[in-house]
């Protein structure tokens, strides 16, 4: 059975290679052509394609035709500002963040009650306890973790943290600092405060004098401060926080007034948010600790998922985002939402 | 006005004026490659590629379209549409599968954008909100999964494109 599997594998990828010889018009016209036409054919169209004839099989799936219909789908690994490769099958996964559907696991938990952050590097997942930062190893399906790596622990990472920080200079805020955001040039950083007593809780900073360069905004109300904010560009930037909106800012174009904005339909504290660098939107709440996905061509947001059943729970305190999963820390556990097992 | 002659894969001459077939990248820039542009009796373009029918047919619809502006600049990533495809176009383009695969085949060798865009919206509309089943039927295509379970296995991978 191996065997035949084998051959039969075999078969296809000669047949692959090009397109049938004889047979219908359709194969008369050469792949430019067909790639033409199926460029205009959504996913729905293409799958259904792909299963009428193998060697159709193999051309739909092609990275080129899949190219554009990735463009305007959601967190496919395509990005607006970057060249990634990408292949059909995140493209189809994509799919299934149009429909929100998802299963829901938890990876990790823990006793006491945290502000988690989280980072992910490749295959690992590096997570703050306290006074330590634990790093932990993904199995190759995303939704388990495997072993905890060694890592430097409390005190000493502090150390080293600090020893690189020194020649920088310290700048006063004269607000409660929530949120920071380096700039990708590494000219500026932006921090977000707690808007107690100033006009604007974003601040832009120049990372060599410390000097401040401009503010964005200045038609927050008291109390508005922003829990989270984070660079998409050199020159666009998304923030969220207790004012309840997402704001996508420009500096191109204006520091004093945001390019768009979401509003969080239940009224809730927007704790982090997260962008697949496209149309992707996710943000982190604590009503219901819910995780919200967002279409930036909508106001309304599509999708909502409650990781508890507790009305005002653990907020949604950090999140990240891969093409096939959604990793969201609570005060008490971390959740992930698998998009490709659902 | 002036006019040219082009030559069909059989030898058949078809005389057409000049700025009608300038629709066509590929005739224009051999016009001006061969200095044609002037009044004067000049030999016929040979289209060695295009049989006198569609031939006859691509001057009909580019005289249809000789007063059409130039098309706007597409972007790669920009939405394609399929519904909006002129009622004439739409006419026009009832024909069997043959000769509309072979218009689509000289739209690109003459390099005539409209027509190019028209025939293939038109076959993309023959796929569109189409079963399997029916795509086998309007393109006469033999269903060639083979092996147990394939045809399950193709099925399941593209069942994410189905899901509202």
């Amino acid at each position: 059975m191996v065997a035949a599997a084998r051959e039969e594998e075999e078969e296809a990828a000669r047949e692959s290679a090009a397109c049938p010889a004889a047979g219908p018009a359709l194969w008369r016209l050469p792949e430019v052509l067909l790639l033409l036409m199926c460029s205009y054919l959504d996913m729905r169209a293409l799958g259904r394609l792909a299963q009428v004839y193998r060697w159709l099989w193999h051309f739909t799936n092609c990275d080129l035709l899949r190219r554009q219909i990735a463009w305007a789908s959601l967190n496919s690994g395509f990005t607006r500002l970057g060249t990634n490769l990408m292949t059909s099958v995140p493209v189809k996964v994509s799919q299934t963040w149009i429909v929100g559907r998802c299963r829901e696991g938890i990876l990790l938990k823990w006793r006491c009650s945290q502000m988690p952050w989280m980072q992910l590097e490749d295959d690992a997942l590096y997570i703050s306890q306290a006074n330590f930062i634990l790093a932990y190893q993904f199995r190759p399906d995303g939704a388990s973790l495997n072993r905890r790596l060694p890592l430097c622990a409390g005190h000493l990472a502090y150390c080293q943290c600090r020893r690189r920080w020194e020649d920088w200079p310290c700048i006063q805020t004269e607000d409660q600092i929530w949120s920071v955001a380096i700039r990708p040039l590494l000219s500026s950083f932006v921090t977000g405060t707690a808007c107690c007593g100033h006009f604007s809780p974003l601040k832009i900073w120049d990372l060599n004098s410390g000097q401040l360069m401009t503010h964005l905004d200045s038609d927050f109300p008291p109390r508005a401060g922003v829990l989270d904010v984070m660079y998409e560009s050199p020159f666009a930037l998304l923030s969220c926080g207790y004012d309840t909106y997402v704001r996508y800012w420009d500096c191109r174009t204006s520091v004093r007034k945001c390019v768009m904005e979401w509003e969080e339909p239940h009224n809730s504290t927007l704790y982090c948010l997260q962008t697949d660098g496209n149309h992707l939107l996710a943000t982190g709440s604590s009503f219901y600790s819910v995780v919200r996905l967002w279409d930036r061509h909508q106001r309304a947001c599509p999708h909502a998922f409650p990781l508890t059943s507790t009305r005002l729970g653990s907020p949604v305190y950090c999140l990240h985002l891969t093409t096939k999963h959604l990793y969201a820390a609570l005060s008490y556990n971390l959740h992930v939402l698998d998009i490709q097992n659902p | 006005m002036p006019s040219i002659k082009l030559q069909s894969s059989g030898g058949e001459i078809f005389e057409v004026d000049v700025e009608i077939v300038k629709q066509s990248v590929t005739i224009k820039t051999i016009l001006e490659d061969l200095g044609m542009n002037d009044e004067g009796d000049h030999d016929p373009v040979p289209l060695p590629n295009v049989n006198a029918a569609i031939l006859k047919k691509v001057i009909q619809w580019c005289t249809h379209h000789e007063d059409d502006p130039p098309p706007p600049k597409v972007y790669e990533n920009k939405e394609k549409r399929t519904d909006d495809i002129p009622v004439w176009d739409q006419e026009f383009l009832k024909v069997d599968q043959g000769t509309l695969f072979e218009l689509n085949l000289a739209a690109n060798y003459l390099d005539i954008k409209g027509l190019l865009d028209v025939t293939c919206k038109t076959v993309a509309n023959m796929v569109n909100r189409k079963t399997p089943e029916e795509i086998h039927k309007t393109f006469n295509l033999k269903n060639d999964f083979t092996g147990p379970g394939r045809e399950a296995q193709v099925q399941q991978e593209n069942q994410r494109c189905e899901e509202k």
